[in-house]
């Protein structure tokens, strides 16, 4: 066993910070974290036993798995990870393929949905834990789940991160975590990235903002109360309240998607195209709520460039983007309005503003920050939460002799805005992943919403096949 | 003030992408599609926004076509035609 020298000090970033505090408040309301998983999708059975020992092996010489935020005596905020042989009997294993030999397949996939729901709302151990794995196999394919924590890892961060500890190909390298800067000069700047991303507030919060959401969170109390790690009692079972809707286009489906996106919206504004046509469905759906007002929509901004090393897996490199749209507009409109304020803000540099301007955040204590986020999200409501991944960061062809069939996400949305739409693209296909509480949407509003987004991404004879 | 040639457009327009991609200047080519290079829709506008500092010219209101943009060749003759007229 390698033994580490824990005692050196990872500063963090301003977002992983404002993702800390998300994370707890998540906690607080629902007793889940701000969390996401990856499924990858490998064509045949794996070995379990062998899959548990290699990822046992990269865990425990490794400081992935464990770790909390601490300060320095300068305020600074740091990672303090933790060395933890991790136990392969902590992955769990499904096999439903035994459970299901005498029903249909649609039972099995039934099944399936069932298990990897349930698998995405699992909290992690405690709250210094920052991976969950656990293992499905069903109808000829393995499922391999990772859970993470966006405390440490961001989506692609993520993804790389999987195939780090899958690799087996690659020489067996210690990972050094990175180390980042505490970063405590430039303050006349972070100032000034702070103001500007005020005014931007201000502007982007000047009208009415229409939100999916029918009653508040907080005052659900269908469910007891629950006590998780943080010793805080949640009025809200996320368990029982949340759930995902996901669905991979084919390559043909991908292809029009592309084609279309070309022709309304321009060459590689995929994510623009995309955006649009989700905002139109929910336009349509806000509409038969009756409800008026423009729609907010947030957006998370992947900043490494997209060829990146495993020096850049850990930590959040992402920023954010906010988009401001009248509901009523046709889905040119959409376009046109939603790539000008793109373009804007690129060009006002809002997504580095507000990454600068986050460092400033690091001053307050985990509670009080995320206590004021709580404030500041009910205050500015969002309509819906948005992502799209064009780079798939995994690109390992196969894992043990098994083919790689696909790699989608499964993020668990914040309670505000409580619902968001997330795209992901891997090996030419297009994944799309609804994940929301049931005070937005029912469970066939959210079928319906899904229907809606592809008929507009693909018009005409492609959408009949799906 | 001396006007950049296509050589010279191309070598800065190469720099920016090899910087926007996370790949070496020497690996990207001139004659690939953007997309295959690794340049996405924020890669895009921040390649613009460098072009309209550096070159001095409004390149999204110059009426440049999607064909236009795709490779660095072409964009690189579009800026130099943007330049000289």
């Amino acid at each position: 066993m390698v033994i580490f020298n824990t005692s050196k000090r990872y500063y963090l970033n301003g977002i992983d910070w404002v993702m800390a505090a998300l994370d707890r408040l998540n906690i607080k309301q629902t007793g889940l974290g701000n969390h996401s998983q990856l499924v990858l999708v490998l064509k045949g059975y794996i070995d379990k036993t062998k899959l548990a020992q290699r990822i046992a092996l990269i865990l425990s010489e490794n400081l992935f798995f464990k770790g909390s935020t601490r300060r320095a005596w300068h305020l600074a905020p740091y990672w303090a990870p933790e060395q933890h042989n991790f136990d392969p009997k902590d992955i769990r294993y499904f096999n439903l393929e035994s459970d299901n030999k005498t029903n249909i397949a649609g039972a099995m996939e039934e099944n399936l949905d069932l298990v990897l729901q349930k698998c995405a709302k699992t909290p992690f151990q405690d709250d210094k834990t920052l991976l969950g794995f656990d293992l499905i196999h069903c109808n000829d394919h393995s499922y391999l789940i990772m859970r993470f924590t966006h405390k440490m890892f961001d989506a692609r961060g993520a993804e790389r991160l999987l195939e780090y500890i899958l690799d087996e190909k690659s020489p067996y390298i210690q990972y050094d975590l990175p180390s980042q800067n505490a970063q405590l000069n430039a303050w006349k700047s972070r100032f000034l990235s702070g103001q500007r991303i005020n005014r931007f507030l201000r502007s982007i919060y000047s009208k009415k903002i229409n939100v999916a959401q029918t009653f508040n969170i907080h005052n659900n109390n269908e469910t007891g109360p629950i006590t998780n790690k943080l010793g805080s009692s949640a009025s809200f079972q996320a368990d029982k309240h949340h759930y995902f809707h996901y669905y991979t286009l084919s390559d043909n489906q991908t292809l029009a998607i592309d084609d279309n996106a070309i022709k309304k919206a321009g060459y590689l504004m995929n994510g623009i195209f995309i955006l649009s046509c989700v905002a139109k469905s929910f336009d349509s759906l806000l509409k038969k709520k009756k409800r008026s007002g423009n729609m907010l929509i947030p957006i998370n901004v992947d900043m490494r460039k997209t060829k990146f090393g495993s020096e850049k897996i850990f930590f959040n490199s992402v920023s954010f983007m906010l988009f401001n749209v009248k509901q009523g507009l046709s889905i040119t409109d959409y376009i046109k309005n939603l790539k000008t304020q793109f373009i804007d803000q690129v060009k006002n540099k809002i997504p580095h503003h507000f990454i600068n301007a986050s460092l400033l955040m690091r001053i307050m204590p985990l509670n009080l920050l995320s206590w004021f986020m709580n404030l500041r999200m009910k205050k500015n409501p969002c309509s819906f939460s948005f992502s799209y991944i064009a780079e798939q960061a995994f690109n390992l062809r196969s894992v043990q002799g098994l083919e790689v069939k696909n790699l989608f996400h499964m993020p668990l949305v914040p309670v505000d805005p409580g619902i968001g739409v997330f795209f992901t693209r891997f090996n030419k296909k297009l994944n799309m992943v609804i994940s929301c509480y049931d005070n937005t949407l029912s469970k066939q509003e959210c079928a319906c919403l899904q229907e809606n987004i592809i008929s507009k991404m693909i018009p005409g004879p492609v959408n009949g096949k799906i | 003030m001396k006007k950049p040639d296509i050589k010279e457009i191309k070598k800065k327009l190469t720099e920016q992408i090899a910087l926007s991609v996370g790949e070496e200047p020497s690996d990207i080519k001139s004659n690939m599609p953007m997309h295959e290079l690794g340049l996405d829709s924020l890669g895009l506008v921040e390649l613009f926004v460098f072009i309209e500092k550096e070159f001095k010219i409004q390149l999204m209101e110059s009426g440049i076509s999607q064909e236009d943009i795709k490779k660095i060749d072409s964009l690189a003759v579009s800026i130099s035609n943007a330049i000289n007229n």
